[in-house]
């Protein structure tokens, strides 16, 4: 039997990316996002296009409850996973912090957070008891700095930096590898969330320059996922070349 | 048009030879530099037999400007256009707390280390600004991110190289060149037996009971990252054995 892999996340951008650069290696594909009929479509695509076997599990990773639920109903020819890709994750509403909303605070610290640690406790027994698996964490630019107006986002990144080296840590004993993936801009469904709908404002974030596509990280993702078990990519920051970093950036493309 | 050009300093072993091999695996035409002479030949034979790739000998210690600046001006025109330079020439000398450090090793680190690496690339960025084209690599190190006891000066020169890398892709940023740096954990190569001064046993120990890291390894995560589409560029690898979580957290069994 193939090897098993749940991304979270998958109805959309790296997720979705991801899932589909394991479907070319024949990876059974957990799917999880809060989006039901997306998530069939992507099923029925890759099973059509990869023949491979696709799983879905509609969940919202911030509902503990949810979230259990959702394992206790995996069957069991499932539960075996190999790599958990945690990419369920947001940005909201971006702001200097007085005029910050605490609604969109909540949601990406319950997302990118807590939606984290609830679906890696559900997995990470089962890994620790066959002393294998890889828990792959997609971090950020802004999980390595701190630029203006984001500051929220960056601390739930920064908390995922915490939980990936403290996971590698306590994991350490029980031979199961934990990367981080940090991307730069990216472009994904993201900046539209983040400018809540406006697509105006959404486009403005990639002008001038050449973005990641959602494949440049699946790419990365797959060949992190895929190297001998001696070797961990304990993090990896991959940009656009026109980001050296959160503040510098060339935007001279259209120029 | 011929193959792409990748430059690999401390070639003669370790990382660079084995990065070498896979480049030229790649089909790049390779620049290999190194102190020892027979070594940079042999390695250069070997990738000519096998993988017909068109390779340079830079004989030089790289700690040495003048030696490094003649050995660049005396490239060959066609041989400038590097695409890809590999500054891996590095080296740690001694595990000694601060206070019983040699000064003979921490100036061999610091030269090799910082110096050198800057001697290298301040000839060979002008090649790549005037084609607004290229990628650097820099081997950093977990010592580069975090210090640990008896590491202090070979930290010092990796936070010295994380801090060029990231200087490097700011300031190249609107020369279009891609700065990578990898920082690899314990890789089991001559380096063990370098810092412990040829102390065979002492440097045994240090790869005992569990899998490290291999040149091979490296050697993958740099290709992977040089072949990347032009657009993406990895910045900051931080590559260990599995075995070791950091300098500090390890799962050995001995």
């Amino acid at each position: 039997m193939g090897k098993i892999v749940l991304v979270t996340g998958a109805t959309a951008g790296i997720g979705k990316a991801v899932a589909e650069e394991f479907a070319k290696l024949s990876y059974r594909i957990i799917i999880s996002g809060r989006r039901e009929d997306r998530l069939n479509e992507l099923k029925n695509y890759l099973e059509g296009e990869y023949e491979v076997e696709v799983f879905v599990m509609p969940m919202d990773v911030r509902n503990k409850q949810i979230v259990e639920q959702a394992f206790i109903n995996l069957p069991d020819a499932w539960k075996q996973i190999d790599v958990l890709v945690n990419n369920a994750g947001l940005g909201l509403g971006f702001s200097p912090m007085d005029k910050g909303s605490a609604d969109d605070w909540d949601t990406m610290i319950d997302t990118n957070v807590k939606g984290v640690l609830y679906v890696s406790k559900q997995v990470m027994p089962g890994m620790v008891e066959r002393k294998s698996g890889h828990i792959i964490n997609v971090g950020s630019t802004v999980a390595k700095q701190v630029p203006k107006n984001v500051s929220i986002y960056a601390a739930t990144k920064h908390a995922l930096n915490a939980i990936t080296q403290g996971m590698r840590s306590e994991l350490l004993e029980h031979d199961i590898r934990v990367t981080q993936v940090n991307p730069g801009y990216v472009e994904t469904e993201f900046a539209l969330v983040s400018k809540k709908g406006n697509a105006e404002e959404a486009k403005k974030v990639y002008e001038g320059f050449k973005p990641l596509e959602p494949k440049d990280i699946a790419d990365v993702v797959v060949y992190v996922a895929t190297l001998p078990q001696h070797v961990n990519i304990n993090d990896i920051l991959v940009t656009p070349l026109a980001e050296a970093d959160v503040f510098n950036e060339n935007r001279s493309l259209n120029d | 048009m011929m193959n792409k050009i990748a430059l690999v300093t401390g070639a003669t072993s370790g990382i660079g030879k084995a990065t070498a091999r896979q480049l030229a695996e790649k089909d790049f035409n390779l620049i290999i530099t190194g102190r020892r002479k027979e070594r940079l030949e042999e390695l250069a034979n070997e990738l000519k037999q096998k993988y017909n790739c068109e390779t340079i000998i830079l004989n030089f210690d790289i700690r040495k400007q003048a030696e490094v600046d003649k050995a660049i001006d005396g490239l060959p025109e066609n041989w400038r256009n590097i695409d890809v330079l590999v500054n891996n020439a590095g080296l740690a000398a001694g595990a000694d707390p601060i206070y019983d450090g040699l000064l003979d090793d921490w100036e061999r680190m610091i030269d090799t280390n910082i110096k050198g690496l800057l001697y290298i690339s301040k000839k060979v960025m002008p090649f790549m600004m005037k084609r607004k084209s290229g990628h650097i690599v820099n081997i950093g190190s977990i010592a580069g991110k975090q210090v640990y006891p008896n590491g202090n000066v070979y930290c010092a020169t990796k936070f010295a190289v994380d801090a060029l890398t990231k200087a490097m892709r700011i300031d190249l940023l609107k020369h279009n060149i891609r700065v990578t740096q990898i920082a690899p954990g314990a890789v089991e190569t001559e380096f063990s037996i370098v810092r412990y001064h040829g102390d065979k046993d002492k440097a045994d120990n240090v790869y005992k009971g569990y899998t490290p890291l291999f040149a091979e390894d490296i050697a993958n995560a740099i290709v992977f990252a040089v072949t990347r589409p032009a657009h993406v560029n990895i910045a900051d690898v931080l590559i260990m054995p599995t075995a070791q979580a950091n300098p500090y957290y390890w799962n050995k069994k001995l």
